[in-house]
């Protein structure tokens, strides 16, 4: 499958990823991700067979760009509290 | 400068203080402030110990590992003021084997780019020839210790970030098996990929860095049991007798230029008069092994610097929503350079491409990893140019592309977790140039040994200060 690489995709990535760019830099990426996709093409010569992405799968939702209501986090978060997420400790505080 | 390893002698034998060689590694790096091979700000130095593996040995660490207490900025605006909570286990490590530490070495932003141009502190100069960059990312960690400022710089890769700028900069670069080594405390860039290494001036060096890194971390669930993989001990003994080499000739293409092609074809006929058996060996498929490395390592980025937004690292704005808030944060805390990546992998994982381009570069990686598995049944090592050429200007590559194309024969190495090393093999233009060896995981030491035995063979120049 051959993307469109336009100023919407460019918009709707920026939107995702909670980055603003500028015009020209906005020129200049859709430029780039272009020549970058036309490379990566080459993988779609290949067989995709044996790999599956893992359960819950890393692709995100284009359609919902910028949904961070606490709903939705709540509903993504594998583990709750309440209204809470629960996050299991990383640091320990003598560390 | 003296090697870390003469220099660790004679501190455990009391000819020298850790303080005395301390305060000349520091006026060395003063003098050469030019270079910009080190991050400003506050200084980062720790007096070492007269005792342990690296004794009182200089060393500098890449500005991405973490120092309880201290500044940690990646290359980056968006970590300004970023105090590190804990310490990286591999400069733990090091600190035990009693090294002093001079400062953090400058980088590109967040390890995205080949160059180090994309620092926040500007870029670093290569000590060979000023106009030229030192590569990247590791560019501040290679350009020191090939202007003699550190006999020993701990730098980090996800693509070649140890090997590439050691090649530019005619020093010894090792990317060590994936999990031989701990991450814990290392910025992630793409963390399937990244590992933690040594650049030295020397294989000895560069072998007594890596022991002295080694060490489990029940902290790091990515890192192998050591039982897994091949013990490291003693000084590096050459030899290559009997041992099967193969020369991936589909990296001799015509796209390198001819110098590096008859380097790298001259240290596999040194190898062959050292008694090993050498010949060709095919690998097709480096080119869609770097698209893969791209789509993986973008992907993976723009996930792991999803946490970067102001709140918890780096300065924040003031907005009127949170989602405003993160989003001037961002824009004004990321260079170009990593906002380009970001975007590329929050394109390959956006749903209805991620099966068609993520999914097809983690087949490609499984593949390659295949393909070399069959290589290794065949041969102990394998010998590949480093790069395609030797170190561009400053300012040449403004095209991405081109600069993702200097990384074709380093990323080979990150996607199999394989160990690879760097070492200088000549020049060309009077830019150094230098020769990869590969091989399968947990062989650092048949790796050393190699490169020892080239090394001895080969009596690379150093860089004239």
């Amino acid at each position: 499958m051959k993307p469109r690489i336009d100023e919407e995709l460019i918009g709707q990535l920026c939107d995702l990823a909670r980055i603003r760019i500028n015009a020209e830099e906005a020129e200049v990426l859709q430029r780039d991700l272009a020549r970058l996709v036309e490379f990566v093409g080459r993988l779609e010569e290949l067989p995709p067979d044996g790999i599956v992405l893992t359960e819950g799968s890393a692709a995100r939702r284009v359609d919902q760009p910028g949904d961070s209501s606490s709903e939705t986090l709540l509903d993504l978060s594998s583990h709750t509290d309440g209204h809470f997420v629960r996050i299991p400790p990383v640091i320990d505080s003598d560390d | 400068m003296t090697d870390a390893a003469v220099t660790a002698r004679q501190i455990r034998q009391g000819l020298l203080t850790p303080e005395e060689v301390l305060d000349e590694a520091l006026q060395r790096i003063h003098a050469r402030n030019d270079l910009n091979a080190f991050v400003s700000g506050e200084g980062l130095t720790a007096i070492g110990k007269n005792q342990g593996l690296l004794a009182g040995v200089p060393v500098s660490i890449k500005d991405n590992l973490l120092m309880k207490g201290a500044l940690c900025r990646c290359g980056s605006r968006a970590l300004e003021g970023y105090r590190a909570p804990y310490t990286a286990t591999v400069v733990s490590n090091i600190l035990a084997a009693g090294v002093s530490l001079v400062g953090r070495s400058n980088m590109d932003e967040f390890g995205m780019g080949s160059t180090t141009e994309s620092s926040c502190f500007g870029p670093t100069l290569n000590p060979w020839r000023l106009g030229h960059v030192p590569g990247g990312s590791s560019g501040g960690a290679a350009a020191s210790v090939a202007a003699g400022l550190t006999p020993i710089a701990i730098g980090s890769s996800t693509g070649g970030s140890l090997r590439q700028p050691a090649s530019y900069c005619g020093v010894v670069g090792l990317k060590p098996t994936y999990g031989r080594l701990s991450r814990r405390g290392l910025v992630a860039y793409a963390s399937s990929l990244d590992v933690v290494g040594p650049i030295a001036a020397t294989v000895e060096d560069c072998s007594l860095a890596l022991r002295a890194m080694m060490g489990e971390d029940p902290l790091d669930s990515s890192q192998k049991p050591e039982t897994d993989l091949i013990p490291l001990s003693g000084p590096v003994e050459e030899g290559a007798k009997d041992l099967r080499i193969g020369l991936i000739s589909d990296a001799l293409s015509e796209g390198n230029h001819p110098d590096i092609n008859a380097l790298v074809n001259h240290s596999a006929a040194l190898l062959e008069s050292a008694g090993a058996f050498v010949e060709p060996c095919s690998l097709p498929d480096l080119d869609r092994s770097l698209a893969a490395y791209y789509v993986i390592a973008t992907a993976e980025a723009s996930s792991n610097l999803a946490r970067i937004d102001g709140l918890r690292f780096g300065p924040s704005t003031s907005a009127d929503t949170l989602d405003e808030l993160y989003r001037r944060n961002r824009s004004q805390g990321f260079g170009r350079e990593v906002k380009r990546r970001i975007l590329m992998g929050t394109f390959c994982l956006s749903a209805g491409y991620a099966h068609a381009i993520y999914q097809r570069a983690l087949a490609q990686q499984a593949r390659l990893q295949q393909e070399l598995g069959q290589l290794f049944e065949r041969y102990d090592a394998l010998v590949l140019p480093t790069t395609p050429d030797v170190a561009p200007p400053l300012g040449a590559h403004t095209d991405p592309h081109q600069m993702m194309l200097s990384d074709i024969y380093t990323v080979l190495a990150n996607l199999a977790g394989v160990p690879a090393i760097s070492i200088p093999c000549g020049l060309s233009r009077g830019l150094p140039v230098g020769v990869q060896l590969m091989a399968s995981q947990g062989q650092e030491s048949l790796l050393l040994r190699l490169a020892k035995t080239l090394e001895n063979r080969l009596e690379f120049p150093r860089c004239p200060n």
